[in-house]
C-alpha cells in the first residue's frame, strides 16, 4: 500500500462495489484490482472487508452471484448488478455527491 | 429469486466461504507471479495481503448468520453441549424458562380473555357499562335504581339503548334431580337488544308488562340447556327462588 493511499470512509465501500459492477460482472479479487485501478492506486480495499461487503449486498438483493469459470478456466464467484442494486446504486451515489458538496462548502467558508 | 431464498434459508458453507477466499488467493498469486515474483514469495505475499482469513470466514458467516437452518444447527449444537458439561445448570435454566414463558403465557391468557378479547356481540367495541358509583372512599358500585336507569335512558342522546342488569342466583329444580343454584343475571327487557343477542329458540324478552314476577320472563345459555336438558329443553323443569 502506498503512501498516498486513503482510508476509506464507513459506508462508501458498498457505493464503490456497486459503481465497480455496473460496467461487468466482477470475481471479488478483480473488483478490489478494479477500485485500485479507478482511484488511481489510491484505495487499497482490505479483503478482510471486501467479502463481507459483497456478501451483504447479495443477502439484500443489490448483486447476485454466479460460480463461472475465469479466462484461465479456474471457478470463481462472479457478482453482477442487479435491477435493485442499480437503484441502491443511484440513491448512494447521490448522497455521497450531497454530503461530499456539503463538506465543501463547510471546508471553503471565508 | 429461488437462488436467493435458498440462501436465506440455508445461509452459505464453509466449503463455500473457503472455496471463494482460495480463489481470490490463487488469482492474486497468479498476478503477483506475473510480475515477475517469484512462486513462494508470491504465495507468501498474497496470503499476506489477504490478511487473517479464519476472521473473515467468521464476518461472512455473521453475514449469513440469518440462515434459520444454520441457526438451528448453531443452538441445538450449543445447547447440546451446555447439557453434557453441566447438565445441573442446564435442566435449572430449562426449568426456569419453561416457568418464565408458562406464567408469561398464563398472563396473557388472562390479559387477553379479560381485555384484548373483543364480546362476542356485533360492534362490541361500542358496548360499555356505566355503574353508579357511591361517593365516598370505599368505592363500592351502587345497584342503579329503575327509576335512575329510566333517567338515562330517556335523558341523554349519548347511548343508542341501554339495558340494565344485576347478577343473581336462581334455583333450578325438578326433572326428578337436584335442586341446582346456579348464577344467572336479572336484566331488563332492553340488555338483549344493547347486546345485538337474538334468542335461539322461543320469544325473546318482552318490552313491556316485564315487570314484576308475573312479566318475568327467563333465557337460558346454550351450555345450561346441553347440561341440564341435553340440547333439547322442555317445560317440566323450573326456575325460581328469587
Amino acid at each position: 500500500m502506498s503512501e498516498n493511499s486513503i482510508t476509506l470512509l464507513q459506508g462508501t465501500l458498498d457505493l464503490l462495489i456497486l459503481r465497480t459492477l455496473l460496467s461487468s460482472p466482477m470475481h471479488g479479487h478483480g473488483i478490489t484490482k478494479a477500485i485500485q485501478r479507478s482511484s488511481a492506486e489510491m484505495v487499497h480495499v482490505e479483503h478482510g472487508s471486501l467479502y463481507p461487503a459483497l456478501h451483504r449486498l447479495e443477502k439484500r438483493g443489490w448483486v447476485s452471484a454466479e460460480w463461472k469459470d475465469n479466462a484461465k478456466g479456474r471457478p470463481m464467484k462472479f457478482y453482477a448488478l442487479t435491477a435493485g442494486g442499480r437503484d441502491q446504486l443511484a440513491v448512494e451515489q447521490t448522497k455521497w455527491e450531497q454530503l461530499a458538496l456539503a463538506i465543501g462548502l463547510v471546508l471553503r467558508q471565508a | 429469486m429461488r437462488n436467493r431464498l435458498y440462501r436465506w434459508i440455508r445461509g452459505v458453507s464453509d466449503d463455500e466461504l473457503e472455496l471463494e477466499i482460495q480463489s481470490h488467493l490463487v488469482a492474486e498469486e497468479e498476478e503477483l507471479e506475473e510480475s515477475g515474483i517469484p512462486v513462494e514469495q508470491a504465495r507468501w505475499e498474497a496470503r499476506r495481503a489477504f490478511g487473517n482469513r479464519a476472521r473473515v470466514k467468521e464476518d461472512l458467516r455473521e453475514v449469513w448468520a440469518w440462515g434459520v437452518v444454520e441457526l438451528w444447527t448453531k443452538e441445538l449444537h450449543l445447547a447440546g453441549r451446555s447439557f453434557r458439561r453441566r447438565p445441573g445448570f442446564f435442566l435449572l435454566a430449562t426449568m426456569a424458562l419453561a416457568v418464565g414463558s408458562g406464567a408469561a403465557s398464563g398472563m396473557f391468557a388472562i390479559v387477553y380473555a379479560s381485555l384484548l378479547q373483543p364480546l362476542p356481540y356485533p360492534d362490541s367495541e361500542r358496548i360499555v357499562v356505566i355503574n353508579d358509583q357511591l361517593v365516598n372512599d370505599s368505592g363500592a358500585r351502587n345497584l342503579a335504581s329503575p327509576g335512575q336507569v329510566k333517567a338515562w335512558t330517556d335523558g341523554g342522546s349519548s347511548f343508542e339503548r341501554i339495558g340494565a342488569f344485576t347478577d343473581a342466583f336462581f334455583t333450578l329444580t325438578g326433572g326428578g334431580q337436584e335442586a341446582e343454584r346456579i348464577p344467572a343475571l336479572l336484566a331488563s327487557p332492553g340488555m338483549l337488544d344493547v347486546l345485538g343477542a337474538r334468542t335461539l329458540e322461543g320469544r325473546v324478552l318482552f318490552r313491556v308488562g316485564s315487570r314484576g314476577r308475573g312479566g318475568a320472563v327467563t333465557c337460558f345459555g346454550g351450555a345450561l340447556e346441553a347440561a341440564v336438558w341435553g340440547g333439547e329443553a322442555k317445560r317440566t323443569n323450573s326456575v325460581g327462588g328469587w
